[in-house]
């Protein structure tokens, strides 16, 4: 089959180097605060650390989707595509949204302590992982997120009003928030954007992921 | 009114106790400088003798004593670092 344009091999070089660096960063953060979380047993640190290691999981199977997905243009090979793609995706959709939950929980844990959120956010993840998996596509993942994007704005917005307390956190979060969801919707139907406008997600992926891992880095030593 | 210590205030100032005595405190003192009811300061010590931040001491009268571990001392010495990163991620 003939290879699309956008399926140069250069980019794939590229984006396997920047996923590797937001991999590298996300578990560096989770590595990083170990100690504190083992002297604490602090809920919002447990929260904050399954919060990067699921999202450096999360970056990983999504750079294995797109691998298997377009091998067949890059290498002329069909290397179980039908059964690793489809599950990393899967894994991919599972790890993320548990990934951004984690997030919002370790802000929101002791507001809502008796509430079993945990629980209603792995119930969640396991239903639009199961969607992605009846349907195939990252599309359902891109609209599933969006959705929840749409609710932690909301939420934010009505915790900003009742505490008028400025979170910079906040901006961070819903950028990287945000930045995902670019990232998977680059693997459905937009992937013929150009090539700078596909490398500006994971640029400001490691940027933002830097940010955050600097300011751990700072209460970590 | 004085706002509720914080779990991770109330582990700090118990520890701080027991540094601040030459690292050996018997509990009855201990429990009364810790400024907890009895109920809960039997909460906290069971919890950090079960985390190994102190462990307990019989010298040879039979008396017990309390004294920090390494991860006690640690956790004193990290205290700063953990409110600060608590505080800097709003968790």
């Amino acid at each position: 089959m003939a290879r699309p344009p956008f399926m140069d091999p250069n980019f794939l070089v590229i984006e396997l180097i920047f996923s590797a660096i937001v991999i590298l960063l996300a578990l560096l953060i989770y590595f990083r605060t170990k100690e504190m979380y083992a002297l604490t047993k602090h809920r919002g640190i447990n929260y904050f650390r399954n919060a990067f290691l699921f999202f450096g999981l999360a970056y990983f199977f999504r750079f294995v989707f797109h691998l298997f997905r377009i091998s067949r243009f890059l290498f002329d090979i069909n290397i179980s595509r039908q059964i690793i793609a489809p599950a990393s995706l899967v894994l991919t959709s599972y790890l993320s949204t548990m990934a951004i939950f984690f997030l919002v929980l370790s802000t929101l844990w002791k507001k809502t302590k008796d509430k079993p959120l945990l629980q209603v956010a792995q119930g969640i993840a396991i239903i639009i992982a199961v969607l992605v998996a009846v349907f195939r596509t990252p599309e359902i993942l891109t609209i599933a997120q969006l959705i929840l994007l749409v609710f932690a704005v909301i939420m934010s917005y009505f915790s900003y009003k009742k505490s008028k307390k400025h979170s910079r956190l906040f901006i961070i979060y819903i950028l990287l928030f945000i930045i995902w969801i670019f990232n998977i919707s680059v693997l459905g139907p937009i992937w013929f954007l150009p090539f700078g406008l596909r490398m500006l997600s994971p640029l400001i992926s490691i940027i933002l992921f830097a940010i955050i891992y600097f300011r751990v880095s700072k209460w970590t030593k | 009114m004085t706002k509720k210590r914080e779990r991770l205030e109330v582990i700090y100032d118990i520890l701080r106790i027991i540094q601040s005595q030459h690292n050996s405190i018997k509990p009855t003192p201990l429990l009364r400088y810790s400024n907890l009811s009895s109920q809960s300061f039997f909460d906290y010590l069971n919890e950090l003798l079960k985390k190994e931040f102190v462990k307990e001491i019989t010298n040879k009268k039979g008396r017990k004593y309390i004294t920090l571990t390494d991860k006690g001392f640690k956790y004193l010495e990290k205290y700063k670092l953990i409110l600060g990163f608590i505080d800097e991620f709003e968790l």
